[in-house]
C-alpha cells in the first residue's frame, strides 16, 4: 500500500475506491446470508397480565406475585396485590440475535405468588413463538385466581397452531371457554 | 411391539427441550397440552426436576443443572415399553464440523465419531443408573430412543448401547440428526436395532454431516423426507411447530405408511461432466450428488477399498488430505479418469459458490483447496444450524 499515495497516483486510489464500491454492492446477497446471524430480533415474552387474587371470594392485597420469564436467561419482576387483591405485569419483549441464528429456544412464562409463606403457582406456559399469541394474550389479561382453587394443567385453544393447543399450570380459571382440566 | 407414531415420536423430540432448569425460584412443570403422548408414556415430575426420581416413574436426568434426557414409562399398549427422549445438547460444535475430528470405539465395537462419543459417555453413567434397574428382569421390554439434531446422535448411541447391554427390544426415531459413524458402524446398527426411524428435511443441513465417509443409518435403507424442500435452509432444522416447517408439523401423522419415503443416495453411480458443472447449486441435493460422484470415481479407479481401510484406522494424513493424494494419482494414472475428476472439482466449485469453476490443474494443492472451499461452505450453513441447540 506504499506506493498509493494521492499526490502521485490520484487515479489508482479513485480505481481502488470505485472496485471496492462495487465489490461491496456485488457481495452484498452474500452478505446478507454470511450475517444474517448477526441481525437481532424482537422476541416477544410476555403480554400485558392483570389478575385478581381471592381468597374464598374475597380480595387478598398485600401478596407478592413473581413473574419469571426465560428465553436466553432469566428476566424476572415482582409486584404486590393492591387492596382489591388486583396486581399488573407491563408486556415485556426483548431484543436477541437467537432467533436469527435460528436456536431451538423455548420461552417459559412462569407467574407465582406467594401469601402466608406458601407458593402459588398462577401460570406456567412453554412457547416455541417469539411473537404474540391470541389465546395467550387474552389469558394473560384477566386471572382469576382464588388461592382455594386446585393447581391444575389447562389446555386452550392455539389459534395460530391449532395442532397444538396451549396448556398452562395454574390455578386460575377462565369462563370463556370450555378448557381441558388435567391433574397431575 | 408397536411404534411410536411419527406424531409420538416428534412430540417427545420436542418436549424435552422443556426441561433445561427450573425456573429461578425452583418452579418446574412439564407442559404436554393435549400432545398424543400423553395416552403412551408416563411423566410424573413430583418430586422435582434436578434430582432423579428413584422409584418413580418419570426420571429427568441432570447434567450438573442443565436437563438433557427425559426417562417415560409406558402405559396402554407401551404398558411394557420404555422411552428416552434426549435433547440437543451443549456439545463443542468444532466436534460436528472440523473435517478432521477422529473416531473412537462404540458400544457396538465399530468406530464412532469421537465427539458424539465423548458426549454420549458424559451422560451414559446418569442413564444407567436409571435405565438399568428397570430393564433387568425384563427380557421383552422396548425401549424406544428419540432424538432432534444432536440429540438424535446421542439417541442413536444410546440405542446402540442399550441394545448390547441388555436383552431389550430397540427402536431409534431421529429427526434432523447428524451421521454418527461410518459404513461399519452404519451397517451394524441397522441389523442390530429393531427398527429405524430416521426423518429429515429436504433442506436441513445437519443430515448432511459429518460428511461422508460418515454415513446414515439405516445403511442403504429408507430414509423419512418430511418435506419437499430443497437447497440448504438453517430455518430447516428446526423442531418446533412455530419453526418453518418444523419437525413438529411435518411429522404430525399417525401413520408411517403415509410419509414420504426416500432411498439412500450415496449407493447411486454418479459421474459428473466438467460442462455441466453449472447445473450444481448450493443443496442437500448437489451435496449428496458430489459425495455420490466422489465415491464413483474412487470405486471406477480401484481405490475406494484402500481409501476406506486407511480412513477406518486413521493414518497420520487427514483424511481429505488423504482423498486429495488419491484423486491426483487417479487422474495421473488415466485421460479417462482425469476428466471424471475434472467433473467433480468442477462441480464442487459451484457447489461452493467459488466466483472461477474453471479447473486448469490436477495437483495435490489445487484439489485440496477445492475440498477446503466446499466443506467451508456446507460446514459454514450447518454450524449456524448447530448454533441453534448451543
Amino acid at each position: 500500500m506504499a506506493d498509493l499515495r494521492c499526490t502521485r497516483k490520484p487515479m489508482s486510489l479513485l480505481r481502488l475506491g470505485l472496485s471496492v464500491a462495487v465489490l461491496m454492492i456485488f457481495s452484498q446477497q452474500v452478505m446478507a446470508d454470511m450475517f444474517s446471524w448477526l441481525k437481532k430480533y424482537d422476541v416477544y415474552l410476555s403480554p400485558a397480565v392483570h389478575g385478581m387474587v381471592t381468597l374464598n371470594g374475597k380480595p387478598v392485597a398485600g401478596a407478592e406475585v413473581l413473574r419469571e420469564l426465560t428465553y436466553d436467561k432469566d428476566y424476572i419482576d415482582n409486584t404486590v396485590t393492591a387492596a382489591d387483591g388486583s396486581f399488573r405485569f407491563p408486556e415485556k419483549h426483548i431484543r436477541s440475535r437467537k432467533p436469527g441464528s435460528l436456536q431451538e429456544m423455548r420461552t417459559r412464562q412462569v407467574i407465582s405468588l406467594r401469601h402466608h409463606d406458601k407458593q402459588y403457582l398462577l401460570w406456567y406456559l412453554t412457547t416455541s413463538s417469539i411473537t404474540p399469541q391470541q389465546a395467550i394474550v387474552q389469558k394473560l389479561a384477566s386471572l382469576q385466581c382464588d388461592l382455594t382453587n386446585e393447581e391444575l394443567e389447562q389446555v386452550f385453544t392455539n389459534f395460530e397452531k391449532p395442532d397444538f393447543p396451549h396448556s398452562t399450570f395454574s390455578i386460575c380459571r377462565w369462563n370463556d371457554e370450555p378448557v381441558t382440566h388435567f391433574t397431575e | 411391539m408397536p411404534a411410536l407414531t411419527p406424531r409420538v415420536a416428534a412430540e417427545l423430540a420436542d418436549i424435552v427441550y422443556q426441561i433445561e432448569r427450573p425456573s429461578s425460584s425452583g418452579i418446574y412443570r412439564l407442559n404436554m397440552g393435549n400432545y398424543e403422548l400423553r395416552n403412551c408414556f408416563n411423566f410424573d415430575l413430583s418430586a422435582g426436576p434436578v434430582r432423579g426420581v428413584s422409584g418413580g416413574s418419570l426420571f429427568s436426568l441432570f447434567n450438573k443443572t442443565t436437563g438433557f434426557a427425559l426417562v417415560g414409562k409406558g402405559i396402554n399398549q407401551f404398558a411394557k415399553d420404555y422411552v428416552v427422549t434426549i435433547r440437543g445438547t451443549k456439545i463443542n460444535r468444532d466436534w460436528l464440523t472440523n473435517a478432521n475430528v477422529g473416531l473412537s470405539g462404540g458400544d457396538n465395537n465399530t468406530m464412532v465419531h469421537a465427539g458424539f462419543n465423548k458426549a454420549f459417555f458424559s451422560m451414559k453413567a446418569a442413564l444407567q443408573k436409571i435405565l438399568a434397574p428397570l430393564l433387568a428382569g425384563q427380557p421383552d421390554a422396548t425401549v424406544h430412543c428419540v432424538g432432534h439434531s444432536l440429540g438424535g446422535a446421542l439417541a442413536s448411541l444410546t440405542a446402540d448401547w442399550l441394545k448390547s447391554s441388555y436383552n431389550c427390544n430397540v427402536n431409534l426415531y431421529t429427526f434432523g440428526a447428524p451421521r454418527v459413524g461410518m459404513h461399519a458402524f452404519a451397517k451394524k446398527h441397522t441389523g442390530s436395532l429393531n427398527a429405524i426411524y430416521r426423518c429429515t428435511h429436504g433442506a436441513d443441513p445437519v443430515p448432511m454431516i459429518p460428511l461422508w465417509p460418515f454415513v446414515h443409518a439405516p445403511y442403504a435403507g429408507t430414509e423419512y423426507r418430511l418435506d419437499s424442500g430443497s437447497g440448504i435452509s438453517v430455518q430447516a432444522h428446526g423442531m418446533a411447530e412455530n419453526k418453518a416447517p418444523g419437525y413438529l408439523n411435518t411429522a404430525n401423522s399417525r401413520n408411517w405408511q403415509t410419509l414420504n419415503k426416500r432411498a439412500a443416495v450415496n449407493l447411486e453411480q454418479v459421474r459428473l461432466k466438467y460442462e455441466n458443472r453449472n447445473q450444481a447449486t448450493f443443496s442437500t441435493y448437489w451435496a449428496d450428488k458430489i459425495s455420490g460422484a466422489l465415491i464413483t470415481l474412487l470405486k471406477d479407479a480401484g481405490y475406494y477399498t484402500a481409501v476406506m481401510a486407511q480412513a477406518a484406522i486413521g493414518t497420520s494424513l487427514t483424511f481429505y488430505d488423504l482423498l486429495a493424494r488419491s484423486l491426483e494419482n487417479i487422474a495421473k494414472a488415466s485421460a479417462k479418469y482425469a476428466e471424471q475428476a475434472r467433473g467433480l472439482l468442477g462441480h464442487m466449485l459451484v457447489f461452493a459458490r467459488q466466483a472461477i469453476t474453471s479447473v486448469t490443474e490436477l495437483s495435490f494443492k489445487f484439489i485440496r483447496w477445492v475440498f477446503d472451499k466446499t466443506l467451508t461452505a456446507l460446514y459454514r450453513s450447518a454450524r449456524d444450524a448447530v448454533d441453534s441447540i448451543l
